[in-house]
């Protein structure tokens, strides 16, 4: 009996030896994938928010310098507001394919000089990234045909993907 | 494996069965190991991307950003190309500039190049800056 009892106990031995390393280095590996996917998608997150704020910082850029550069043609809008339609070139973003710029030009009323320039990012009529930023423009006349446009500190908003 | 009855107790046991059955569990877990050595393996190279891809957006972005404020000065050439090293990895920075002179705007890109044990990657970065930077400085003095 003792030989027996010896016998089968020396196999239990090693099948729960082998079942303990083995949930064991499958707990660790499990545990090590868990922390890899975390790092893939906090990746995977600032390379979509960097691509998409490039974006819109893009559109950001391409709207002061066209204020500088054309005469705005103001219209009103339903609220009251003044808008401008301006069209944007078709290579503002050129790598970024799927990435849509949209550039909305607001401001209260004729007399004030400060401009609210919204951008969004966009791919498949989907928002991915809103930002919005006042500008001080002081449009060219004949004397001095320059236009000035500020950038007024601390109005750079990040509407998110309102 | 043989079967022999015990003449104390009448019960029947197999002799060799310990050894079979340790070569089995052995077996079960070789294959076992072996998975999650692979998994292992699968993880580190997937962190290993991560980080390398994370270098390579602070890299590009500190470019954008050189390239932004020193759009007054033009100390760096609009466009180059130089070899950054990374703890063990070669990052090859690429950046490329396009002057659009009727808008006043400059077109930057930014490519970064670099090579693991899983293949050859690449992100680019681009965005577009306003080269008047100099008209709203000089709108700030009185």
């Amino acid at each position: 009996m003792t030989i027996l009892a010896n016998t089968y106990q020396r196999g239990l031995a090693t099948l729960l030896f082998c079942m303990i390393l083995l949930s064991s280095a499958t707990t660790l590996v499990f545990t090590l994938a868990r922390t890899s996917l975390a790092e893939h998608r906090i990746m995977a997150n600032e390379y979509r928010s960097e691509t998409r704020h490039l974006a819109c910082e893009t559109g950001l850029e391409y709207a002061r310098a066209w204020l500088l550069n054309n005469e705005p043609a103001w219209q009103i809008d339903t609220d009251g507001h003044y808008t401008l339609s301006v069209p944007l070139p078709t290579d503002l973003l050129q790598q970024n394919s799927g990435i849509r710029v949209q550039i909305r030009y607001r401001r209260q009323d004729l007399n004030s000089p400060f401009i609210q320039i919204q951008v969004q990012a966009s791919r498949d009529n989907h928002a991915l990234y809103n930002i919005a930023q006042f500008v001080h423009y002081q449009p060219g006349n004949q004397n001095n045909t320059l236009a000035r446009v500020l950038v007024v500190p601390g109005t750079w908003h990040d509407l998110g993907n309102e | 494996m043989t079967w022999a009855m015990n003449n104390r107790t009448g019960h029947w046991h197999h002799s060799g069965s310990t050894l079979i059955g340790a070569l089995i569990s052995m077996l079960i877990l070789s294959i076992g190991m072996g998975a999650l050595f692979s998994m292992y393996i699968n993880n580190t190279q997937n962190s290993a991307h991560s980080r390398h891809v994370t270098a390579a957006l602070t890299y590009a972005r500190a470019r954008i950003e050189t390239l932004r404020f020193d759009s007054g000065t033009n100390k760096l050439p609009l466009s180059g190309s130089e070899q950054l090293q990374d703890n063990n990895t070669l990052f090859q920075r690429s950046w490329l500039t396009r002057e659009n002179s009727s808008q006043d705007t400059r077109h930057i890109t930014v490519t970064m190049r670099w090579q693991d044990s899983s293949g050859e990657h690449q992100i680019t970065l681009e965005t577009m800056i306003n080269t008047a930077t100099a008209t709203d400085l000089a709108f700030l003095e009185p």
